[in-house]
């Protein structure tokens, strides 16, 4: 019993340092948090408590068109492709195009995103650092 | 935007909400350079109080109102004249983004930000030629106008001291207010618009064309007196705009009433779209009635400031700046940067002095008279054996310490109230350090000028009984030693005005400027003592010019020892005054449970503490001063009565000075103001003390004052007739 | 810390409903009381915290916060928030407490509970040898104004437009101990010295 007990909290305390750990390496790192109303924070984590109450610095808030903008902007590019078929290209289909629009942006500076309306984490590293290989992997999988 | 080349992100979510899930309660895991007091300042998202961009289920982010539909002209003036109210309340503090920045006209014109003055507008694919709405003209162009002005305030002000949220929010939110488009463009656009407006007055009716064309005269002539405030020449042809500001305001608030509001043209909404680290705030609301009152007054200030380029003499500039910045409400920021542009910039005094101008103005004002270390020739000896060599080198230095200081008085009248007086805590710290050197050089001086002492006997303000040793004058450290004190009693006097002592407190607050008050006295009888010394042992005999200047600076010395003497009876009347208030239990201090009188003692005067002259009262004999306990209320009262007769003259005499006598050129309508109101004050104090004297008649102490029927009120000092002066009033229960 | 919002009179209890409980604050009572506790000081007051306002208090010097608890159920009317570190612009450097926040829930008021809050709090830093406790207050805050100086505090300077809604604030000083007299002074020009930054 007494070991089983002790093991368990060793366990525990393995976990707990491990989680610990794992959150340290995710410090200044640029995450890109979303809250249940589809906005988006962009910033550099600072910390966080249990409940995942992020400290962000830097941030900046991206935000999906309305959808009005939307409209506007989806007929605006079908009226610049209908102005474009009349010199060029005629014949081209004008009926479902994309058309790229930004997300609005604006600087906030330091937040705090509560982990309750937190919907999804993102972690942002550089691709040439992922492809290294083998020192980011773990010695068990290698 | 972030999908950047070579970055890849990964969902780290649930791996993320487990690992902080085994945190502990309170645990926290936070990168080690940044503090948990940094994170206080962070909003928090999706709290509607913090989030600005926190949208209410269903709202919608678009601002829903068009700027492209049609106005009436009552519409317009509707928005122009909510727009004036907005404007007056950035310039009383609030944000852009609570003011002018929730109008959607603006934030139309500003975004995207216009590259040209035709893509200044907010409605922007007009067809090429087509004319512009008369109405939109008129708004677009009031807008360029008021847009373009903001820029320059904020300009100006950015370029003085200041303090940012406390004074002014000089932010932007990353919207350029017209800075790229030029001044004259803008002010076609307002010509323009009149003439439209001239144009259509038949039919849009000639009265609302009339009170359009003021509000975009307004604008014109704003940024006219913005453009000639640079130049600080000539007052008269700068208050020229100023004037038209004023003549064409009565009007304008005279066809307010053609308005009609268009509240849905202002929105909160917009705060969104701003770059911001604040919560979001609500829309300032101030009425109509109050924009009409401070624009009012920013334009009386506005002609008013400019005097102070009629410059007359050291202590007239002083006096100008003092009663200037006492005024109630204070000028607006804009107008006190207004007032710091002219006194500071380029170091050129006024536009015109050179900061060693306006001192030996006024070291021969003070304490110097016809003195040869102010010769100005003795820059020229080059004699290094030349008594007059080494007085311009010693005089010289004296300059570069004591400038600073001398120009930051100036600096620290220009601050809103509650900064003046702390500067003040740092100004005094200063000038002890200048005494002190100024001592040093006095000390070198005397041997250069061969000085004898003379033996001075104080007459007036009697110290000691012992037979003085002889003296020597000490012209530059009294010179600095007067400001000190000056600025001390002013901290004293500030701390009334700011209501920063409970009742109980004005009893030994009052003692400690009076005195504070009787120092300076004592101290400008010294000063005229070596003066009149001077002046009679003058050789060769005095030309007429040294005559003007010995009494010019006796007349100062005259209207100094006024001040000081009245100060120091008024100061001890009061004194007393509350001295019986306390023994009568008519003002009971709060029980305290956690502090002594010692102690607070030693909190009221920090300040003061390091300073050496005067040295700060001990706790014994400040308690002694301000208890007295060796005079019955009786006698207290009649000590009160002799001094407030003593104070009565002093400030009558003061307020019948001429303008040249009380140094007070440009300033003295404002200063006699000032002067009759401590008169009045004074009026008051008497009844205060008549009252008193009737109602203990035959004799009461301690206790028994709960019994006199007395009722005692300490009023606000806004609500008496000089803030410096808190007399209580005293009536009877009915 | 903030300034109040102005309150519409509160209904308040005639008779408590009996010795009220205070307890100090510690973090395994987080789960239980920090939401209340945020609860009730962001209805007293105009500006808003996140949840790291609080965090920065308790998590340095929660042994300085106390709770005042109904004796019924336990819940919570009444909380101090404080802080208390070495003050830099004193030379040698003086320990400073500060009193950052002070609620009590209306119905509760008028009992004396937030002066036995504070009272509270000043022993607590007063025998962790604070030399002097400072505290800001809106000037229009007659109540808060009052409480702080019939205990002994006084005001020392004010601050000009110290709040985001415009209004000005007193520093109110309360000296513990006597002033070695060849100390420094505080005569900082900082104001934001003691604010949490957001004030």
């Amino acid at each position: 019993m007494e070991d089983t007990r002790t093991s368990l909290k060793e366990a525990r305390d393995v976990a707990r340092e491990e989680a610990a750990e794992y959150l340290s390496s995710l410090l200044n790192k640029n995450l890109r948090v979303t809250t249940t109303d589809s906005r988006m924070f962009w910033g550099a984590f600072k910390c966080t408590d249990p409940e995942s109450n992020l400290v962000l610095q830097h941030t900046y808030e991206y935000r999906h068109p309305s959808m009005q903008k939307q409209a506007e902007g989806s007929a605006a590019a079908a009226a610049a492709s209908a102005g474009a078929t009349l010199t060029s290209t005629p014949g081209s289909a004008v009926a479902n195009q994309t058309f790229k629009m930004d997300m609005t942006s604006r600087y906030l500076g330091l937040v705090v995103v509560p982990g309750e309306h937190i919907v999804k984490i993102e972690l942002e590293e550089f691709v040439s650092q992922m492809k290294k290989g083998p020192q980011y992997r773990s010695p068990t999988e290698l | 935007m972030i999908s950047s080349e070579g970055i890849i992100a990964t969902d780290i979510t649930r791996k993320f909400a487990a690992a902080a899930a085994t945190l502990a309660p309170g645990e926290l895991v936070k990168d080690g350079h940044f503090t948990l007091f940094e994170s206080v300042g962070a909003l928090e998202i999706m709290d509607p109080k913090m989030d600005s961009g926190c949208l209410a289920p269903g709202e919608s982010l678009d601002e829903e109102y068009d700027v492209a539909r049609p106005l009436l002209p009552s519409e317009v003036l509707g928005i122009i004249d909510q727009l004036l109210c907005l404007e007056m309340a950035w310039h009383l503090g609030y944000p852009l983004s609570q003011t002018l920045l929730t109008n959607v006209y603006i934030e139309a014109i500003l975004m995207p930000a216009p590259a040209t003055i035709d893509e200044a507008d907010f409605i922007r694919n007009r067809k090429d030629g087509a004319p512009r709405d008369p109405m939109f003209a008129v708004l677009r162009a009031y807008c360029l106008g008021l847009l373009k002005s903001c820029w320059y305030v904020c300009d100006r002000i950015k370029f003085e001291h200041y303090y940012e949220e406390e004074d002014f929010v000089t932010n932007t939110y990353h919207r350029s207010l017209l800075d790229n488009i030029d001044r004259d463009l803008i002010r076609d656009e307002l010509m323009t618009a009149r003439s439209i407006l001239h144009n259509i007055r038949r039919t849009i009716s000639e009265e609302m064309a009339q009170a359009l064309s003021f509000r975009l005269e307004l604008r014109t002539a704003f940024l006219r007196a913005i453009e000639l405030s640079d130049l600080r020449s000539n007052p008269e042809s700068l208050s020229l705009p100023w004037s038209q500001m004023k003549a064409v305001w009565e009007p304008i608030s005279k066809s307010h009433r053609l308005g009609t509001p268009v509240p849905e043209a202002f929105s909160t909404k917009i705060q969104r779209k701003l770059a911001s680290t604040m919560p979001p705030r609500p829309i300032v609301h101030l009425s109509f009635e109050e924009t009409y009152e401070h624009f009012r007054k920013l334009f009386a200030d506005g002609i008013d400031v400019l005097k102070v380029l009629n410059y007359s003499d050291s202590q007239s500039l002083l006096n100008f700046v003092l009663t200037f910045q006492a005024q109630k409400p204070q000028p607006l920021v804009y107008i006190r940067t207004l007032l710091q542009t002219f006194l500071f910039k380029d170091m050129i005094i006024l536009g015109h002095l050179s900061i060693r101008h306006v001192i030996d103005d006024d070291l021969a004002i003070v304490v110097l008279p016809c003195s040869r270390l102010l010769d100005p020739s003795n820059d020229d000896i080059e004699a290094p054996y030349d008594p007059r060599f080494a007085m311009a080198h010693q005089m010289e230095l004296f300059r570069q310490r004591a400038a600073q200081s001398y120009l930051d008085i100036f600096r620290a009248l220009c601050q809103n109230r509650c900064r003046v007086r702390r500067t003040l805590y740092h100004a005094i710290q200063d000038w002890e350090t200048v005494q002190m050197d100024a001592m040093a050089i006095d000390r070198l001086l005397q041997v250069q000028l061969e000085e004898n002492p003379i033996v001075y006997k104080p007459s007036f303000f009697v110290i000691e009984e012992d037979a003085p040793d002889p003296a020597y004058c000490l012209p530059l450290s009294s010179w600095a030693l007067l400001y000190k004190l000056r600025l001390m009693e002013w901290i004293v006097q500030l701390g009334f005005e700011l209501e920063t002592y409970q009742p109980d407190e004005l009893a030994g607050m009052y003692w400690y400027l009076g005195h504070l008050a009787k120092t300076r006295g004592q101290l400008v009888e010294r000063i005229k003592a070596f003066t009149l010394h001077r002046r009679a042992n003058h050789r060769p005999p005095l030309t007429q010019t040294m005559e003007a200047q010995y009494d010019r600076s006796l007349a100062f010395l005259r209207a100094m020892m006024l001040d000081s003497v009245a100060t120091w009876e008024f100061a001890r009347v009061l004194s007393c005054i509350y001295t019986v208030l306390l023994r009568l239990k008519l003002i009971v201090p709060p029980p305290r449970p956690y502090s002594t009188d010692a102690l607070r003692y030693e909190i009221r005067m920090k300040p003061f503490l390091s300073i050496t002259m005067p040295e700060l009262p001990t706790f014994e004999e400040f308690t002694h001063g301000t208890t007295q306990p060796e005079c019955s209320i009786a006698a207290l009262l009649e000590s009160a009565s002799g001094a407030i007769g003593s104070a009565r003259k002093s400030f009558d005499v003061l307020g019948k000075l001429s303008e040249q006598d009380a140094f007070t050129v440009d300033t003295h309508e404002r200063w006699l103001r000032g002067t009759k109101n401590c008169f009045k004050s004074i009026i008051a104090a008497s009844i205060a003390i008549s009252t008193l004297s009737d109602a203990t008649k035959g004799g009461v102490e301690g206790e028994e004052g709960l019994g006199l029927g007395l009722e005692v009120v300490v009023p606000k000092p806004e609500k008496g007739y000089h803030e410096w002066w808190i007399v209580p009033k005293i009536t009877r229960k009915r | 810390m903030a300034a109040p919002a102005p309150a519409p009179p509160p209904a308040r209890l005639a008779e408590l409903p009996g010795e009220l409980n205070y307890i100090q604050y510690e973090h395994s009572l987080e789960a239980q009381y920090l939401p209340a506790i945020r609860a009730l000081i962001s209805k007293d007051l105009s500006e808003p915290y996140s949840i790291y306002v609080y965090r920065y208090f308790l998590y340095q010097w929660g042994h300085l916060c106390y709770m005042a608890l109904d004796p019924v159920d336990s819940s919570l009317v009444g909380v101090i928030i404080c802080k208390l570190e070495p003050h830099a612009s004193h030379s040698p450097s003086t320990i400073r407490g500060y009193i950052a926040m002070l609620a009590v829930s209306s119905a509760y008021r008028g009992h004396g509970i937030a002066t036995a809050l504070v009272r509270m709090a000043i022993d607590a830093m007063a025998g962790r040898h604070a030399d002097e406790i400072v505290l800001e207050t809106e000037e229009s805050n007659t109540p808060a104004m009052r409480l702080y100086e019939r205990l002994g505090f006084l005001r020392s300077k004010k601050l000009h437009r110290y709040y985001l809604n415009g209004s000005s604030a007193y520093r109110l000083v309360l000296s513990l101990k006597a002033d070695d007299p060849d100390a420094g002074l505080d005569y900082s020009l900082s104001d934001h010295e003691e604010a949490v930054g957001i004030s």
